[in-house]
C-alpha cells in the first residue's frame, strides 16, 4: 500500500504508554476519585471520569507539554478512569456497615479487610472481562456512547478545525443548558430580608425562616438560649467520652437527648404564634455545637450564620427560579386554611390536587431545577408520568445510541405510561396510593424488581445466543497467543492466561474471605446483656453463625437457655434464620460461595458492560443489591458483615469490568493496542479502592467529631445508595424481598431475547429499572439522531452529530465535576 | 407479518408485566380463612374515612388492631438481666396550633384498614370484605394463590410466538434478498460491495502515497482516505450483520469480524498517528492492515454460497 522506496523520516517512537501519561492519569484519577466519592456519598450517584480525564489530559499533554499524542492521551484517560471507577462499587456497599452499627477505623481489622477485598475486586473485574473484548467490541460492536464521545475528543485535533468547533459548541451548549440545573446545588446563607420571598418561591420552608430569624437575633445579641448552649456542651462531652470509651457514654447519651428536647421546646416557645411553634420541629446538631463554642468565646457569634447550623440556604440561580407553575385552580369544596407561605393567622384558598400535589397552597412548578413535567403541562392524568430530565449528557448518549435506543424509550413508556396507570386503575395498588403516587409506587414495587429480572434474563439469553461468537473469540485469542509464544506476529491481547489467573485468584480470594468472615461474630452487641462487645473471647456457634457475648455469664445464660429463648435473643441479629448453605461444613460453604461469587463477577460484569455498551446506562446499584442478596441467601441473613465484604468486592469487580470494556472501546476507535491498555488498567486500578476507603475514613472521622455519628442521616453525607442497600438487607432479613418479580422478569427477559435480537430483554429491563425522566430525555437524543439521519443522511449525522453529542456528554460531565469540586471545597 | 409479531410481543410484555405485578396479590373472596390467617400484608389494604365509618366499624377495627399489636409485642429478650429504665427529663410544655397543611392532610387522609405487616385474621378479612376490597398484597408468594398466573403463561406463549414469527420472517426476507442479488453503487449496503469499496479506497490511498514524498501531503491523504472509510464504509459493513450472520452462521460471522476488526484497528491507529504527524507509525499500520484486508476478503469469499436457513 505504501511506497517502500521512500524511507520514512527519522522520528522518535510513537508515544503511547509514557511516564507523563501514567503520572497524569494517576493524579487526575486520584483527584476525581476523592471528589466523586464525597459527592456520591452526599447525593447518591457517581459520574464516570473518562471524558473529563480525556479533556484534562488533552489540555495538559498537548496544550502545555506540547508533546502528547492521541494514544498517549488515551492512556491518561484509561488510567484515570481505572483509578476513579472503583469508587461507585465501594460507596454503594461499604457505608451500609456503618449504618448498621459496625465501626471503621484505621486500626481496625475490618477496614483493611474491606480495602483488600475491594482492591482484589478491582483487579479481578478487569481481568475477567478481558477475554470478552473481541466478542463485545469486534463482533457485537457495542456502541458505548460515552466511550465513543471520549474517542471523539481524542481525535478532535486531527479531525479538522470545523469538527473541533462543533465539539466546542457541544460542550458550551451542554454547560449552558446544564448550568441552571446544577447551580442550585451551590447554596449560600440567605439574606435576612429575602427569607419571606424564598418561602413564597418554595426555595426554603417556613421552619428555615423561623430558625434563621432566631439565629440572627442571637448573633445581634451575642448570646443564645442557655438550654441550647447546654445541649452543645453535653454533645461535646459525649463525643469526648466516646473517643476514650468512657463508661459515662450511656448516661451522657440520655442527657443529650433530654437537653435537646428541652432546648427545642424553648426555641419553639420563643416563637410568638402557636402555628409557628408547630412548624419548627427540629434544629441541626451543629447549631447547638456552634452556640456552645460561641458562648465559650472560642468562635465569633457570626459563625452561627452557617447553613449547616440551620441558617436558611439560598440556592444559586436554577430553572426553578423561572417560577413556571401550574394554573391556579381552587378546590371550591375545601375551606381556606393557614399555609406556610402566608405566615400564621392568614387563611388561603385550597387548590385542587392536580394544581398542587404537595398540598402547600402554592401551584406546583412544572419546571423544577432539573425536570420538566410535560405530562402535567399537557393535562395528562396524574398516574401517567411524562417527566423529562434537564440532562444534556442523556441527549448526547441517546444521539450516539441512535435508533437502537428507541427500544429503551419504548420500555420506559411501557412501564410509566401504560403499565403503572393500568395497575392503578385495576385497583391492584393499595387504596392508600393516590393518583400522583402511582408512578412512585409502581417504580419501587413493580418496575424496578421486574426490570432487574428482565436484565438478568435478557443477559442470560444474550450470553447463550452469543456462545458461538464467544467460542470464536476465545479461539482467536488462543491462536494469537500460540503465534505469540512461537514467535509469530504476536498477540495484541492479554490472553487466556490472564483469565485463568483471574479465575484462580478470584476463587482463592473469595474462599479466604468467605471462610474468614464465616468465623467472625455477626454481632457487635451482646444478645443477652445488650451491651457493646469488647472482645471476641466469649462466643458460641449457632445456626451456622458465630454469636459473640459480652462476658462469661451472658454466654452461659445463652447456652443454658431453652431453644425458644435462644431464638428470641438471636432474632434481632437474624441468627434465628439459616442460610441455604448453613448446614454444610464451614470450609465447604466458603468454597461454594467462592465458586458462585466468581461466576457472578463474570455474569454481572457482562450485564453491566452490555448495558453501558448499548445505552450508556449502568444498573450498578441494582447489581450491588442482587450481589448482597445472593451472598446473604447463601450464608444466611445474619451474616451481614460477610455479605457486605464479599458484596463490596464483587461490586467493585463489576464496575471495573464495565470500565475496562468502555476504555477498550475508546482505544479501539483511536487504534490503541488493547494489551497496553489492559496492562496499565490492571496495574493501577487497585489504587482506586484505597483512595476511596481513605476518603470514606476521613469523612467518618469528621462526622464522628462533628455529629457523633459516622455517616447517614443527620450528617453532610447521607449516603443515599447505602441507605437503599440497608433497606434491602432489612428486607432480606425480614423475608420481604420480591423474589417472584425477579423470577417473572427473568422469564420475560429471556423470552424477549429469542425474537428480534438477544439484547432486547436487557434494553427493556434497563428502561424499567431507571427513573423515567432520564429515559425520556435519552429518547429525545435517539429521535434527534433519526431525524438528522433522515434529513441530512447517515454520513452527515455521523460526521457532525457525533462531535456535537460528544460535546454534550463531556460538557455535562465537566460541569458536574466542577460543581462537585466547589461543593467539596466550600463544604 | 413482522408488524404483527412486534405487536404480539409488545402486548405480551404488557400482559406479562401486568400479571407479574399481581404475583403477591391474594383474592379475599374464595381463599380459605385458614390460608389467609397464615399470611401477612405486604402493603396497606383497603381504606376508610373515620368521619363516615360507623362507630361499630371503628370499634371492631380497634379490637383487631389490639389483637395484632399484642401478637407483635412479645418479649424480645427474655434473658436480659432486669435493669432500671431511664426516665426522660421533663421538658417545658409547648402550646401549638395545627398548621394549614396538617389540617388539609387530616381532611384528605386515606386511612388504611389493614396495615403493612398485619396478619390476615378472620376479623380483619371480614372488615376488608365489607369495604369491598377484592385483592390485598401479602409478603409470601404461592403459585396456587397467584390470581393471574394464567395471564403470565399466556404472555409467555405470546412472546414465544412473536419470536418465532420474527425469526421466520427474517429468514424469508434474507433469502429473498440473496435471490435478488447484491445492490451495487454508492448506496450499496451489502457487505461484499461495501468491502470492495473500502479496498478501492485503500488502493487509491496507496497510489497517492506512491506519487508524493511530501510528508504533509502523505499525512493529509491518510487522514482523508481513512476518514472516509471510518465514516462511510465501516458502519455500512457492520450494518449488514443480519445478512452476514444468515449467510455465514454466527460462528462464521465472528470469524470474519475478527479479522475485519483487527484491520479496522490498524487503520484507526494509522489515522491517529497521521493526525499526530507521525508518518512512520502511520505507514507501519497501513502495512499491517494489508494482510488483514486479504484475510477478511478470503473469509468473506469462502462462505459465498447463500445459506438462508442457518443461524
Amino acid at each position: 500500500m505504501t511506497d517502500p522506496a521512500s524511507p520514512p523520516p527519522v522520528q522518535p517512537p510513537y508515544r503511547e504508554v509514557t511516564l507523563a501519561a501514567i503520572v497524569l492519569g494517576l493524579i487526575i484519577g486520584a483527584v476525581m476519585n476523592a471528589a466523586i466519592t464525597y459527592a456520591g456519598l452526599k447525593i447518591g450517584f457517581t459520574i464516570g471520569g473518562s471524558a473529563i480525564a480525556a479533556v484534562i489530559g488533552f489540555g495538559l499533554l498537548r496544550g502545555i507539554l506540547r508533546k502528547g499524542t492521541i494514544l498517549e492521551t488515551n492512556i491518561v484517560q484509561t488510567i484515570a478512569s481505572a483509578v476513579n471507577t472503583p469508587n461507585s462499587g465501594v460507596i454503594f456497599t461499604v457505608p451500609v456497615l456503618l449504618l448498621l452499627g459496625f465501626e471503621l477505623s484505621v486500626g481496625g481489622l475490618d477496614f483493611w479487610l474491606i480495602t483488600l477485598a475491594c482492591v482484589c475486586g478491582a483487579v479481578l473485574g478487569g481481568a475477567f472481562i478481558i477475554p470478552l473484548r473481541k466478542q463485545m467490541l469486534d463482533i457485537e460492536r457495542l456502541r458505548f456512547p460515552s466511550a465513543t464521545a471520549v474517542a471523539a475528543i481524542l481525535k478532535s485535533p486531527g479531525a479538522g478545525p470545523k469538527k473541533a468547533i462543533v465539539l466546542g459548541v457541544g460542550i458550551a451548549l451542554a454547560v449552558l443548558i446544564g448550568l441552571p440545573a446544577q447551580l442550585p446545588q451551590l447554596r449560600s446563607p440567605a439574606d435576612i430580608e429575602d427569607l419571606q420571598t424564598l418561602v413564597e418561591q418554595e426555595r426554603i420552608g417556613r421552619a428555615d425562616l423561623l430558625l434563621t430569624r432566631q439565629i440572627d437575633s442571637w448573633i445581634s445579641a451575642q448570646t443564645a438560649p442557655e438550654s441550647l448552649v447546654r445541649h452543645g456542651r453535653l454533645q461535646a462531652e459525649l463525643i469526648q467520652a466516646k473517643e476514650v470509651n468512657s463508661e459515662q457514654v450511656g448516661d451522657l447519651e440520655g442527657q443529650v437527648v433530654d437537653a435537646k428536647a428541652y432546648a427545642l421546646a424553648e426555641l419553639r416557645n420563643a416563637l410568638g404564634h402557636p402555628v409557628d411553634r408547630s412548624r419548627l420541629t427540629d434544629y441541626p446538631l451543629e447549631l447547638s455545637a456552634l452556640a456552645h463554642r460561641a458562648s465559650a468565646g472560642e468562635i465569633p457569634w457570626t459563625e452561627l450564620r452557617s447553613t449547616k447550623a440551620g441558617w436558611a440556604a439560598d440556592p444559586m440561580f436554577g430553572y426553578a427560579d423561572l417560577q413556571i407553575r401550574m394554573h391556579r385552580r381552587v378546590d371550591e369544596s375545601s375551606e381556606p386554611v393557614d399555609f406556610a407561605f402566608n405566615g400564621p393567622g392568614e387563611n388561603s384558598d385550597v387548590l385542587t390536587p392536580y394544581a398542587d400535589l404537595n398540598r402547600n397552597g402554592v401551584p406546583d412548578l412544572v419546571i423544577t431545577d432539573d425536570t420538566i413535567d410535560v405530562g402535567r403541562i399537557l393535562g395528562l392524568p396524574l398516574q401517567i408520568q411524562l417527566l423529562f430530565a434537564i440532562a444534556p449528557f442523556a441527549i448526547g448518549a441517546g444521539y450516539l445510541t441512535g435508533r437502537a435506543g428507541l427500544l429503551v424509550l419504548a420500555g420506559g413508556i411501557l412501564a410509566y405510561v401504560v403499565l403503572n396507570p393500568l395497575i392503578y386503575s385495576m385497583g391492584w395498588m393499595p387504596a392508600t396510593v393516590s393518583e400522583s403516587g402511582a408512578a412512585g409506587y409502581g417504580f419501587g414495587n413493580v418496575n424496578r424488581p421486574l426490570g432487574i429480572g428482565l436484565l438478568l434474563g435478557g443477559a442470560l439469553m444474550g450470553v447463550i445466543a452469543s456462545l458461538p461468537a464467544i467460542r470464536e473469540a476465545f479461539k482467536s485469542i488462543v491462536v494469537a497467543g500460540k503465534a505469540n509464544t512461537s514467535g509469530g506476529g504476536g498477540s495484541d491481547e492479554l490472553g487466556l492466561k490472564v483469565l485463568i489467573a483471574a479465575v484462580a485468584g478470584a476463587l482463592l480470594f473469595l474462599f479466604i474471605a468467605a471462610d474468614f468472615t464465616g468465623k467472625q461474630a455477626i454481632n457487635s452487641v451482646c444478645p443477652v446483656s445488650e451491651q457493646a462487645i469488647e472482645s471476641d473471647e466469649f462466643s458460641a456457634p449457632y445456626n451456622g453463625y458465630t454469636l459473640a457475648f459480652a462476658d462469661e455469664p451472658s454466654l452461659q445464660a445463652f447456652l443454658e437457655a431453652s431453644p425458644e429463648d435462644q431464638i428470641a435473643v438471636a432474632a434481632p441479629f437474624s441468627a434465628d434464620r439459616k442460610g441455604l448453605l448453613s448446614g454444610l461444613n464451614p470450609h465447604v460453604r466458603a468454597g461454594i460461595i467462592a465458586v458462585i461469587g466468581a461466576l457472578w463477577i463474570w455474569f454481572a460484569g457482562i450485564i453491566i458492560a452490555q448495558c453501558t455498551g448499548m445505552t450508556d446506562w449502568s444498573p450498578i446499584s441494582g447489581m450491588a443489591l442482587l450481589t448482597v442478596v445472593l451472598v446473604m441467601l447463601l450464608s444466611g441473613p445474619g451474616g451481614v458483615l460477610g455479605a457486605v465484604l464479599i458484596g463490596a468486592a464483587l461490586c467493585v469487580a463489576i464496575t471495573c469490568a464495565a470500565d475496562m470494556m468502555a476504555d477498550l472501546k475508546t482505544g479501539y476507535l483511536v487504534g490503541a493496542k488493547p494489551k497496553r491498555q489492559q496492562t496499565v488498567e490492571l496495574i493501577f486500578t487497585g489504587i482506586g479502592p484505597i483512595i476511596t476507603m481513605g476518603v470514606l475514613l476521613i469523612i467518618v472521622v469528621g462526622n464522628q467529631a462533628k455529629f457523633g455519628v459516622p455517616i447517614g442521616p443527620g450528617t453532610d453525607t447521607s449516603a443515599p445508595q447505602a441507605q437503599a442497600l440497608q433497606a434491602v438487607i432489612t428486607g432480606v432479613q425480614g423475608g420481604e424481598m420480591p423474589y417472584t418479580l425477579y423470577g417473572a422478569g427473568s422469564f420475560i427477559g429471556a423470552l424477549l431475547g429469542l425474537g428480534a435480537f438477544s439484547g432486547l430483554g436487557v434494553l427493556v429491563g434497563l428502561s424499567m429499572y431507571l427513573p423515567f425522566a432520564y429515559i425520556a430525555t435519552y429518547g429525545v437524543g435517539c429521535v434527534i439522531n433519526m431525524l438528522v439521519s433522515k434529513t441530512k443522511g447517515a454520513s452527515w449525522a455521523e460526521e457532525w452529530g457525533v462531535p456535537m453529542a460528544a460535546g454534550f456528554i463531556v460538557g455535562d460531565a465537566v460541569l458536574a465535576l466542577g460543581v462537585n469540586a466547589i461543593v467539596l471545597i466550600t463544604g | 407479518m413482522k408488524l404483527f409479531a412486534y405487536l404480539l410481543i409488545t402486548l405480551s410484555v404488557i400482559l406479562g408485566s401486568l400479571a407479574s405485578s399481581t404475583a403477591y396479590l391474594v383474592r379475599l373472596q374464595g381463599t380459605s380463612p385458614e390460608t389467609l390467617a397464615t399470611l401477612r400484608l405486604g402493603s396497606p389494604a383497603g381504606a376508610y374515612d373515620p368521619a363516615t365509618a360507623g362507630s361499630a366499624f371503628t370499634e371492631r377495627l380497634t379490637t383487631v388492631y389490639s389483637k395484632l399489636d399484642a401478637e407483635r409485642s412479645t418479649v424480645v429478650n427474655p434473658l436480659k438481666p432486669i435493669t432500671t429504665q431511664r426516665v426522660p427529663a421533663i421538658t417545658p410544655p409547648v402550646e401549638t396550633a395545627p398548621t394549614g397543611e396538617s389540617v388539609l392532610a387530616a381532611r384528605e387522609a386515606v386511612i388504611p384498614i389493614g396495615r403493612t405487616g398485619d396478619r390476615l385474621l378472620p376479623d380483619l378479612v371480614a372488615l376488608l370484605n365489607e369495604s369491598d376490597v377484592t385483592f390485598v398484597k401479602v409478603t409470601e408468594f404461592g403459585f396456587a394463590r397467584w390470581p393471574y398466573s394464567w395471564l403470565f403463561v399466556l404472555s409467555c406463549v405470546g412472546l414465544l410466538g412473536g419470536a418465532w414469527i420474527i425469526r421466520r420472517t427474517r429468514r424469508m426476507e434474507l433469502a429473498a434478498a440473496v435471490a435478488a442479488g447484491p445492490v451495487t453503487g454508492k448506496d450499496a449496503v451489502d457487505a461484499a460491495t461495501v468491502f470492495a469499496r473500502l479496498s478501492g479506497r485503500l488502493h487509491s490511498l496507496a497510489e497517492e502515497l506512491a506519487e508524493t514524498n511530501d510528508q504533509d501531503a502523505r499525512l493529509e491523504a491518510i487522514i482523508r482516505h481513512i476518514g472516509q472509510i471510518q465514516r462511510d464504509d465501516v458502519p455500512a459493513f457492520a450494518a449488514d450483520r443480519p445478512a452476514l450472520v444468515n449467510r455465514l452462521s454466527l460462528a462464521g460471522y465472528a470469524e470474519l469480524m475478527d479479522s475485519f476488526a483487527a484491520m479496522e484497528r490498524q487503520l484507526n491507529r494509522a489515522w491517529s498517528a497521521a493526525a499526530d504527524a507521525h508518518l512512520p507509525e502511520s505507514e507501519t499500520c497501513l502495512r499491517n492492515a494489508q494482510p488483514l484486508l486479504v484475510e477478511t476478503l478470503r473469509r468473506l469469499k469462502s462462505h459465498s454460497a447463500p445459506n438462508p436457513v442457518s443461524e
